[in-house]
C-alpha cells in the first residue's frame, strides 16, 4: 500500500488505491471478477441449460419414489381394444418398467408427470392439436396408463412392487417418425407444505432430468391384438 | 412463585420431546385377529377371511405385480352412519401398502348401525410383505392420516400370513383367481364366514 | 406457591390482580379465535340444529337455508333459499317384506335387522325443492338409522319425501301429499323418534305415534 498516502476520498478513492496496489495478475483477476459481477443481471449465475443426463433403453433411473426403466417406444394403430380418439390417428406407446422403491404407497397417476409426451413423435392432444416440440414437460398432454399384465388401469403402486406399464398418447395419423426424444421429468419431495397444510408428498418439478433418443418400433403386427404389441 | 413458570416450562419441554406424528396426533390402536370382533367405539369390525392369489376376478381379471392379499371384512357402526376407508397393510419392515380398487375391489365403504356391511380390501404387495403383515383400518379415508381418522380408534389386525402363502411355493396360494364383489349388506349370517352375530 | 413471606408484603392475589383480571379475557379471545372450526367444520357437517319438534301425531315445521345451484329453478341460481316443509308422522310400524326396487342391494331383511315402514304427510309451497331429503329413525339410546337418505339406501328407494311417481324432487301442486319409506334398524331396537332433514345442520324431531 505504498501509494495509499495519495488517498482520494470516498469509496471510489479506496477502489482506485486498491487497484493501484495490485500487480498485473491481480488486475486481470479483478477485471474478470468485475466483468462477471457486471453480467449478473443477464443470467451469469444461472444453471447451465440442457444439463439433462443421457437416457437409454433398459437403464434404470431413480425418479421420486420410483425406479423407472424405459424399455421401448412403439407406434401402432391399436393396443388391444385401445384406439386413438380420432380413427385417422395412431397411438404412440412408451413401454416402461416401474418399481416403487420407497416405503409408502405411490399414486400411479404420477407416472404421467414423470414421463412427458415424447418429442418429435407427432403427439396430438385430446383436441387433436399437435403438441409443439418446445412445450415444457408440464404442458404436454398426459398419457393413458395401462398395466400390461392385465390391460387394466393402475391406481396405486405399493412399495417393492414392479409393473410393466404402457403409457399411451394419441399420434397424428400421418406421423411416421424413425425416432423420438423421450424425457424424464423429476419430482420434488415436499416435506412440509405451505403453513404445514399439505405435507410429505411428491410434487412434479416439470424439469427434464433425463433425455434420450429412442427408435420408434412398429408393432409386432400392424393389426395388433394383444396389449403387449 | 417459581413453580408456575417451572410447570409451564416442563410441560413445553415435554410436548416438544414427544414426536408429533407418532404420539400427539397418533390414533388409538386396538389389536385384533382374523375372526375376532374388534370394538372400535364408533363401530365393530370383523376380518372374516384373508386370501392370497396372483389374480383377482370381479369386474374383469386383475394380475398382481406382486401378490394380491384380499381381506374380507364386515363393519357395523355403533350409533350413526360413518364412512370407513383408510385401509392400510403394514408389513414387518414397516412399509405401508394401500388398497387398490382394481377389478371388483373397494377401498372404502359406508358403515351403518342397522346391518353388517361386507367389503373386500385388495392389496397388491411384494411377496416378502406377507410375513407378519398387519391390517390397519379405521373411519375416515385416504390412509391413516386422512380426514376424520387420526386421533380416533384404529383396528390393527394381524393377518397371520407367512411366506408359505406366496403363490408358487409349497403350500401355495389359491391357484384360481380370487372372486371379489363390491361392498354390500350381509343378509344371511354364516354365508360370509361370519361367526359373530 | 411460596409460603407466607412476611405480613408487610402484599398477597399473591393482590400482586397478580391485573393478570387475573386479564385471564378471562385471554381465554375468551382464544375461544373466539378457535370458534371458526365450530362454524366452518362442525356446524355444516353435523345434524346439530333442532329447528322444531312435535309430539306424537303432531306437525313439525322444518325451516332451513340451503344454497341453490339453480338446477330446478334457474332464477334461484347461486342464492340462499329458505326451505319450509310441514311434516306429520302418520304411522311407524314393523313390516316383513321390503319394497321392490331394481336398484336394491338386498331383497330380504338381513339377519339381526328389522324393517319399519314410516308413513308421512308433508305440506309445502308447490315447487319447493325436496332434494337430499332424509327420514331417520332414532332409538332411545340415540342411535340414528337411515342417515344419508337415498344415497345410502340398500333398499334402492328413491327420495323419501316425494310421492312414488313424481317426475322430479319438487313439492307437488296439491301442496299436501303423503309418502312412505322403509328403514332398517337393529332387531329388538324400538324407534322412539322420527328425524326429518335435508342435510346438516337443521332437522326436526317427531315422536313416534
Amino acid at each position: 500500500m505504498k501509494h495509499a498516502s495519495s488517498a482520494a476520498p470516498g469509496l471510489i478513492g479506496v477502489a482506485r488505491n486498491v487497484f493501484a496496489a495490485l500487480g498485473t495478475t491481480g488486475r486481470v483477476i479483478a477485471g474478470l471478477a468485475a466483468a462477471v459481477l457486471a453480467a449478473t443481471p443477464f443470467g451469469a449465475w444461472n444453471a447451465v441449460a440442457n444439463d439433462a443426463m443421457a437416457l437409454t433403453a433398459d437403464t434404470p433411473v431413480d425418479v421420486g419414489p420410483y425406479t423407472v426403466t424405459i424399455e421401448k417406444v412403439v407406434s401402432a394403430k391399436a393396443l388391444g381394444d385401445v384406439r386413438a380418439l380420432d380413427p385417422e390417428d395412431r397411438l404412440l406407446i412408451v413401454v416402461a418398467q416401474v418399481t416403487n422403491t420407497s416405503d409408502r404407497p405411490a399414486n400411479a397417476q404420477q407416472l404421467t408427470d414423470i414421463v412427458p409426451a415424447p418429442v418429435g413423435g407427432g403427439v396430438v392432444d385430446t383436441g387433436g392439436m399437435p403438441v409443439p416440440d418446445s412445450a415444457g414437460p408440464g404442458e404436454r398432454p398426459a398419457p393413458d396408463r395401462y398395466n400390461i399384465a392385465d390391460a387394466g388401469e393402475l391406481d396405486v403402486i405399493n412399495p417393492g412392487v414392479t409393473y410393466r406399464v404402457a403409457l399411451v398418447w394419441n399420434q397424428a395419423g400421418d406421423a411416421r417418425p424413425a425416432e423420438v426424444r423421450v424425457d424424464l421429468a423429476g419430482l420434488t419431495w415436499i416435506e412440509e407444505g405451505f403453513a404445514g397444510l399439505d405435507d410429505e408428498y411428491w410434487l412434479p418439478a416439470d424439469e427434464v432430468t433425463h433425455s434420450g433418443m429412442f427408435d420408434v418400433e412398429p408393432p409386432r403386427s400392424e393389426a395388433a391384438t394383444g396389449p403387449d404389441a | 412463585m417459581l413453580l408456575a413458570p417451572a410447570a409451564i416450562g416442563a410441560a413445553t419441554w415435554f410436548v416438544t420431546q414427544v414426536p408429533q406424528d407418532t404420539a400427539v396426533d397418533a390414533p388409538f390402536e386396538i389389536g385384533g385377529a382374523v375372526g375376532e370382533t374388534v370394538h372400535l367405539g364408533y363401530a365393530d369390525l370383523v376380518v372374516t377371511d384373508v386370501r392370497v392369489a396372483e389374480q383377482i376376478a370381479g369386474d374383469g381379471v386383475a394380475q398382481a405385480g406382486g401378490v394380491f392379499v384380499v381381506v374380507d371384512a364386515v363393519w357395523q357402526a355403533s350409533d350413526r352412519t360413518i364412512a370407513v376407508g383408510g385401509a392400510e397393510l403394514v408389513d414387518s419392515r414397516e412399509r405401508v401398502h394401500a388398497a387398490t380398487d382394481r377389478s371388483g375391489c373397494a377401498t372404502a365403504t359406508t358403515a351403518v348401525p342397522a346391518y353388517r356391511q361386507r367389503i373386500s380390501y385388495c392389496f397388491d404387495v411384494p411377496p416378502d410383505a406377507l410375513d407378519g403383515a398387519q391390517l390397519r383400518l379405521g373411519r375416515g379415508g385416504d390412509g391413516e392420516e386422512g380426514a376424520f381418522q387420526r386421533r380416533d380408534a384404529v383396528a390393527v389386525v394381524g393377518l397371520g400370513l407367512g411366506l408359505d402363502r406366496v403363490p408358487g411355493e409349497e403350500a401355495g396360494a389359491d391357484a384360481a383367481p380370487i372372486e371379489v364383489h363390491g361392498p354390500a349388506p350381509v343378509v344371511r349370517t354364516g354365508t360370509d364366514g361370519q361367526e359373530d352375530a | 406457591m411460596s409460603a407466607v413471606t412476611g405480613g408487610h408484603e402484599r398477597g399473591w392475589w393482590r400482586r397478580n390482580g391485573v393478570w387475573l383480571a386479564v385471564l378471562p379475557l385471554a381465554i375468551a379471545a382464544a375461544a373466539v379465535s378457535w370458534s371458526f372450526r365450530l362454524v366452518n367444520l362442525w356446524w355444516p357437517t353435523e345434524l346439530v340444529h333442532e329447528a322444531d319438534s312435535a309430539g306424537a301425531g303432531g306437525t313439525a315445521h322444518y325451516a332451513g337455508e340451503y344454497y341453490d345451484l339453480g338446477f330446478d329453478d334457474p332464477s334461484l341460481a347461486n342464492t340462499w333459499v329458505t326451505r319450509e316443509v310441514d311434516v306429520q308422522v302418520l304411522a311407524v310400524r314393523p313390516v316383513e317384506g321390503l319394497p321392490r326396487s331394481v336398484t336394491a342391494e338386498i331383497d330380504s331383511v338381513p339377519d339381526g335387522s328389522a324393517a319399519w315402514r314410516i308413513d308421512l304427510e308433508l305440506a309445502a309451497a308447490p315447487g319447493t325443492a325436496l332434494g337430499s331429503c332424509q327420514v331417520m329413525l332414532v332409538s332411545s339410546d340415540g342411535t340414528r338409522y337411515g342417515e344419508g337418505g337415498a344415497t345410502n339406501d340398500p333398499l334402492g328407494q328413491g327420495n323419501p319425501c316425494v310421492p312414488e311417481d313424481a317426475p322430479d324432487a319438487l313439492a307437488p301442486d296439491a301442496g299436501t301429499w303423503q309418502t312412505s319409506t322403509v328403514l332398517l334398524t337393529r332387531a329388538g331396537d324400538t324407534p322412539e323418534e322420527v328425524w326429518f332433514s335435508f342435510g346438516s345442520p337443521d332437522y326436526v324431531t317427531l315422536a313416534v305415534p
